[in-house]
């Protein structure tokens, strides 16, 4: 099967990145294993994209930094573990809704026989 | 710094730089930006040179790859270039720059120092026409007066004394000679009690002993500040210099 690119991820990385908070608080290389798994490996996105995504997230007051820890490889800066807020509980549903309706939308144009 | 982070710094560090020094934020939003954009890489890096039988170089390509567009990232960042940035990097900028003009940084805190004085001025007779005190219209002027004073004599100095301090108490690049240093430590002194002496001057003329006294214990004040500031403004401009150097072109 074809690889998902960044291109037909954009406007939905955001909605992932929440997502993948729900299931539990982590920082950037955690998030984009996550994404990768749940993908199937088909996912293929451009990394340095969750950074500005996060802190658009983190504006809005969807995510929070909880805390700083030093990778397991000790060396450069402390990474952030990201954590979802209520506010951030509340636009995840709104995107699942927006997504189930996008695809209901294209699916019975594009799933149907013209 | 650990030599192998110090290789990573230098083959990822040109990938992070050309993705954020266009981006006009703080210092403080840079850093966190290049911190996780540098930690990804690495971690990223460990995890495909793990995986394959691959070479270094094009671990270090792949990697590079799986960043995406650096064009793209540049716009993407931009958009933390809000209202409240843009006004934190100003007051950032009114900081010395020894690459930039002094000119300039003069001009522009005679400017700001003015500015100041206009508006606090401004403030207080507001305040006196909605309801007259003893202040008055002379004393507002001459309070607004006082606010350009104290800016002038005490943050410029402050600010251009700040980066030669900062250098030679922390054996820096381009730090100035011993004897440099002292006579800036020694004007320094001299700022805090002339304001103190003029203000007390105009207050209450004749001069009495104790503004004089006053005077010479305010004396040490600003030397103080300067080289407990010093410390922190070293970090600063070892780490700014570190990513400056970087040629991006």
């Amino acid at each position: 099967m074809e690889k998902i690119n960044g291109d037909k991820l954009r406007g939905h990385l955001e909605t992932m990145v929440l997502s993948c908070l729900e299931e539990s608080e982590s920082h950037g290389v955690e998030i984009i294993a996550r994404l990768d798994k749940a993908g199937c490996g088909l996912l293929k996105l451009k990394e340095g994209s969750l950074y500005p995504a996060l802190y658009r997230l983190e504006a809005a007051g969807c995510v929070v930094v909880a805390r700083l820890e030093q990778p397991e490889s000790g060396r450069g800066a402390k990474r952030r573990i990201y954590k979802i807020t209520q506010k951030g509980k509340r636009q995840l549903a709104k995107g699942r809704l927006e997504w189930t309706e996008f695809v209901h939308t294209l699916g019975s144009i594009i799933g149907a026989p013209a | 710094m650990n030599p192998e982070l110090e290789t990573d710094i230098k083959e990822f560090g040109l990938f992070v730089e050309k993705a954020v020094r266009a981006v006009r934020v703080p210092m403080q939003r840079k850093k966190r930006m290049r911190d996780e954009l540098i930690n990804h890489m690495h971690e990223v890096f460990v995890e495909v040179k793990a995986d394959s039988e691959i070479s270094r170089t094009e671990a270090i390509s792949r990697t590079i790859d799986r960043m995406g567009d650096l064009k793209e990232l540049t716009n993407e960042f931009r958009s933390e270039e809000t209202l409240y940035n843009r006004s934190y990097l100003l007051l950032e900028e009114l900081r010395y720059d020894p690459a930039k003009s002094m000119k300039w940084f003069l001009v522009k805190h005679f400017l700001i120092g003015f500015g100041l004085g206009f508006f606090v001025a401004g403030l207080i007779l507001l305040l006196v026409f909605l309801k007259p005190n003893p202040l008055g219209v002379v004393g507002s002027i001459y309070v607004g007066l006082l606010t350009s004073v104290v800016h002038v004599l005490f943050v410029v100095p402050f600010l251009l004394l700040l980066d030669p301090i900062t250098r030679y108490v922390n054996n820096l690049r381009g730090k100035p000679s011993r004897l440099r240093v002292i006579s800036y430590l020694f004007a320094a002194s001299l700022v805090l009690p002339s304001i103190a002496i003029a203000i007390n001057y105009q207050f209450t003329s004749p001069l009495k002993f104790e503004h004089i006294v006053l005077g010479l214990v305010m004396a040490p004040a600003l030397p103080l500040i300067l080289l407990l500031a010093s410390k922190p403004a070293a970090e600063e401009i070892i780490y700014c210099e570190k990513w400056a150097n970087l040629e991006i072109d």
